[in-house]
């Protein structure tokens, strides 16, 4: 049985930036148009596929982006792997948040945690207010990536959520090699219950 | 004529019970790892030895030394047949697919001679279900003895300290070690659980290891540690707890629209019932469930009850779908306002029992989000002035 790891990523940015577009673009294919009902856009489950046939699956949580939910954050970003902030390029304010939420988990969330940044609506190139020039150079000194994407028409949105999956995926394996699993040091008597356990691959690509 | 009918039958009965047999022992055969079981006569002495390794963890805890004195005095001789119906019963699951058009139900599972009294046949779906109605039994099956006694002096110890700070002791974390003692039984259940049982359940850890530790956490929690844990939650929190029923009293009457909750969601809009009944409905049932992981299927299913009541309330009239996209901010505002609404006494600790013994893959999946979201909320009823 081939196993998948799973990720926990979690979408952050100020309100209206587009973070629960993003990640529903990226999950697309898993609506189904035919049909008006409610879509639970807030936790989204995908499988990427990595180079070298590797599989991993990201559980994406998104969070609430109101000023008023600001705190509620910490809950949200406890335990993940990455985490992809998103900011509007029309908009220099909302970069400036990206700033605060890099500081924010860099202080409080794991600290192998990988980021990737999401410079959003770049369909609306002509009204950009960030450099992209600075935003990559501001990405690269915290050893984040950096990627212009639209929800809109889709561009960045697959790489973005890919790198974020390989960098996380990265992360885990330097772990691993660096904390083999202890044997079983009492005998075979004794049985090892891990903390956690392989998933099958998933037929669908999302939850 | 008619003893010959009946020497027939005989014949018939005899050769079916020696072709049942055979099959066993092919099988038994077939699977070296259940041959294990064969030999673990002395289970007891193993699972005494894990119970002395705990002693020496938990030297005040009471039940420790009741589980020693439990299985010391344990009468072997009543565990065969238990033994038995799981490796019978492993035999039907694998061979099942070649009896396809049998319809046989798994009563066929019948309980040991000295139940004849209480004939309870029982269907079991898989295994887990198999042992579970297993330990029901606990005058007669080891492991359902273990978590009996084990719930049974949890409680009479911890009762009486946890009436006050000073019953407890000031300085102790009460939390961490009630979930410490509660976690230790666990994985010694687990280990019992291979002794008593040997190679089917062994596969069973080795295959789904995770799966064989939620299933061992929902037999131990009955209503004895949940009554414990709950009561040491309240003290450790009762600053917290006193500051969110404040809250719910004062905001009982609150609307979606006083939460800005979108229009769309507004379900209270136009009636002077609450909106969402059906989701609040459901998760005021966490109250009466004991296990963490059925306190977290209450608030899966509430999560969803959000979309079908929303689902029903456009059902027929016209909206676009975009519209009814429910992103994280309308999510965590309908779940406040459906947490105001229920009125859940002790929510924290709830929460805090999904969270201490749900696995690091639960809490990091969609499961864990809407636990995460309901704390949440937790945090923004007791911060909230509107």
């Amino acid at each position: 049985m081939d196993s998948v790891k799973e990720f926990k990523i979690v979408t952050l940015g100020e309100g209206r930036v587009g973070k629960t577009s993003l990640t529903l673009k990226f999950a697309r294919n898993e609506f189904h148009d035919n049909e008006i009902s409610t879509v639970q856009a807030n936790f989204i489950q995908k499988d990427v596929q990595l180079d070298g046939g590797i599989q991993v699956r990201l559980n994406i949580w998104d969070t609430a982006g109101q000023e008023r939910f600001r705190a509620l954050a910490p809950n949200y970003y406890r335990q993940a792997n990455g985490a992809v902030i998103a900011y509007d390029i029309t908009d220099a304010g909302s970069f400036n948040k990206v700033k605060a939420w890099v500081k924010e988990l860099q202080s409080q969330a794991d600290k192998d945690i990988s980021i990737v940044i999401a410079g959003n609506k770049c369909d609306r190139e002509s009204e950009r207010q960030i450099s992209a020039q600075d935003a990559i150079d501001y990405a690269n000194s915290i050893n984040a990536a950096h990627f212009n994407s639209s929800a809109k028409s889709g561009k960045g949105v697959n790489e973005l959520y890919t790198e974020i999956a390989r960098r996380v995926y990265a992360v885990h394996q330097k772990n691993a090699k660096a904390n083999p699993q202890l044997s079983n040091s009492r005998g075979g008597r004794r049985v090892r219950v891990t903390n956690d356990e392989p998933q099958k691959p998933k037929n669908k690509n999302c939850c | 004529m008619g003893s010959g009918n009946s020497h027939n039958k005989l014949d018939y009965k005899k050769n079916y019970l020696q072709s049942v047999k055979e099959k066993k022992r092919e099988y038994i055969n077939q699977k070296k790892d259940l041959q294990m079981i064969f030999e673990f006569n002395n289970w007891k002495d193993y699972i005494i030895k894990e119970i002395e390794i705990l002693k020496s963890k938990l030297p005040e805890s009471l039940w420790v030394y009741e589980l020693q004195n439990f299985a010391q005095s344990w009468n072997n001789y009543k565990d065969y047949p238990w033994r038995w119906n799981l490796i019978w019963f492993d035999y039907l699951d694998t061979t099942k697919s070649q009896i396809i058009n049998i319809r046989r139900t798994r009563s066929s599972l019948q309980l040991p001679v000295f139940y004849e009294d209480k004939p309870e046949i029982f269907d079991a779906e898989n295994l887990y279900d198999l042992l579970h109605n297993q330990f029901l039994n606990s005058n007669n099956n080891f492991i359902g003895g273990l978590i009996v006694i084990f719930n049974t002096y949890f409680y009479q110890q911890h009762f009486d300290e946890l009436q006050s700070v000073d019953g407890w002791g000031e300085g102790r974390d009460v939390v961490k070690e009630l979930v410490e003692e509660i976690k230790s039984f666990v994985f010694l259940s687990i280990q019992a659980l291979s002794n008593y049982y040997g190679g089917i359940i062994i596969e069973k850890i080795n295959e789904t290891p995770g799966k064989v530790y939620d299933f061992m956490v929902e037999e131990t929690f009955l209503e004895y540690i949940h009554e414990i844990l709950m009561r040491g939650f309240l003290l450790a929190n009762y600053k917290s707890e006193s500051i969110y029923q404040e809250k719910l009293q004062k905001y009982q009457k609150i609307t979606c629209a006083d939460l800005q909750i979108k229009k769309a969601f507004q379900l209270d809009l136009n009636s002077s019932t609450p909106a969402y009944d059906k989701a609040i409905e459901k998760l005021q049932k966490i109250e009466s469930v004991f296990s963490p992981f059925k306190k977290l299927n209450i608030i899966i299913q509430t999560s969803r009850m959000i979309c079908e009541c929303i689902d029903d309330y456009w059902t027929d009239k016209i909206i676009s779908e975009e519209h009814l996209m429910v992103d994280a901010d309308q999510i965590l505002s309908i779940f406040t306002y459906i947490v105001l609404k229920a009125h859940i006494n002790n929510l924290a600790g709830h929460i805090k029992i999904i969270q201490e013994f749900a696995r690091f893959i639960t809490n990091n999946s969609s499961m864990g989000y809407y636990v995460t979201t309901i704390e949440a909320c937790l945090e923004q009823i007791k911060n909230m002035e509107l």
